[in-house]
């Protein structure tokens, strides 16, 4: 029966956020349903930092090491094993479909890239990514660099429009404090200058 | 799976969405075929353009040689992925032609046909302009409000450096 399937293996990279879940009625209503579903899930070591795009390899594998065996790594893993077992359930494959989970941390869409060919998937379905307002506009988004860097067809799965939150309250803080900044040092400037008119 | 958009144009590259339309999707019931007309040819000032200097592009290039030139190389491309596709009668399929901006024409179709998901290739554009902006995919991956799959096969060697665009041979 396997070989009957049209599509061998469809590589599912999913992230906690809600519009990942999009990969799901993507998958049921689109595509044929593939022989092999490998279930990926890229943990974000640095939590929500946005410095894991200027890491190295080296530097990565450096923060790797140390914490492996850390309260940290484990909450991690947990969450990844937690989000993957989710859509597991969720994929509800029919029972000629086999699965595969597979969990790493890294760059995201490096990490995407490197599992679909390594499993030699045919095709990549991924959800908008999770990043938002301010990290998007900084580093572009997963989706984007995955769709013009994969040797495969990429499906992107889209949020739908009522989620639309293109500013995070995260956002509002980071705009808030750039300008207190700039505000605080134009201040100092000032006072500055004007000590330095007293001299004279 | 109702309707499913298909943007095509004459580049070697687009026949892959042919492949992954047979192999990958569901059968849909109605299939929407675009083809967007260049009308600027390749040059890469169409993006510079607003909407009043396209349609003045448009009136002064209505009737011309070049014009009818563009729409029977449409009629071609439309009319061969249509053979590919119908399947023989069994999928209905709509052919679209619209001329302008590739990727905002594309998601107006999307938008006035109420599709499912679009398909599309990776080319369209010229080396440099996928340098300075990626694919029209990536446009319509940044915009579109349905999911969009990007079909990749015999795109690859297209993003070389020094490789000219393969011409039709429809």
């Amino acid at each position: 029966m396997l070989e009957d399937r049209l599509v061998k293996k469809i590589l599912i990279a999913v992230d906690d956020t809600k519009g990942s879940k999009n990969v799901l009625s993507v998958f049921h209503n689109f595509v044929h349903q593939p022989a092999k579903v490998i279930l990926l899930h890229v943990a974000r070591l640095e939590g929500r930092s946005i410095m894991i795009d200027m890491l190295g390899e080296a530097e990565l594998s450096t923060l790797k090491e140390m914490l492996s065996g850390t309260d940290h790594k484990a909450a991690v893993d947990k969450r990844a094993d937690q989000i993957l077992a989710f859509y597991s359930k969720e994929l509800a494959l029919d029972g000629l479909s086999t699965l595969k989970t597979v969990r790493r941390d890294g760059v995201p869409s490096e990490e995407i890239l490197k599992v679909a060919e390594e499993e030699g998937a045919e095709m990549i379905i991924l959800g908008q990514s999770g990043k938002r307002g301010f990290d998007r506009f900084i580093t572009g988004k997963v989706a984007q660099y995955v769709e013009n860097n994969a040797k495969v067809p990429v499906l992107v799965a889209k949020r739908p429009l009522m989620c639309e939150e293109p500013y995070t309250k995260r956002d509002a803080y980071a705009a808030v404090s750039v300008t207190t900044a700039i505000m605080l040092a134009l201040f100092l400037l000032g006072i500055i200058l004007q000590s330095g008119l007293h001299i004279h | 799976m109702k309707k499913v958009l298909i943007a095509v144009d004459e580049t070697e590259g687009s026949k892959s969405v042919l492949s992954v339309f047979h192999n990958m999707v569901r059968p849909p019931e109605t299939v929407v075929l675009v083809h967007v007309q260049r009308l600027e040819g390749k040059s890469m000032m169409i993006d510079m353009l607003g909407e009043a200097e396209m349609s003045t592009l448009r009136e002064s290039l209505r009737g011309t040689e070049h014009k009818e030139a563009l729409d029977r190389q449409s009629q071609k491309i439309l009319s061969y992925y249509k053979k590919e596709i119908d399947n023989g009668g069994l999928v209905s399929v709509k052919s679209v032609v619209r001329d302008g901006v590739p990727s905002e024409e594309i998601m107006k179709v999307a938008q006035e046909e109420g599709v499912d998901l679009i398909i599309t290739g990776c080319g369209g554009k010229t080396v440099m302009q996928r340098l300075v902006s990626g694919c029209v995919s990536s446009d319509l991956e940044r915009k579109a409000p349905v999911p969009v799959l990007v079909a990749k096969e015999a795109c690859e060697e297209k993003h070389a450096w020094g490789v000219a665009p393969i011409g039709a041979k429809i």
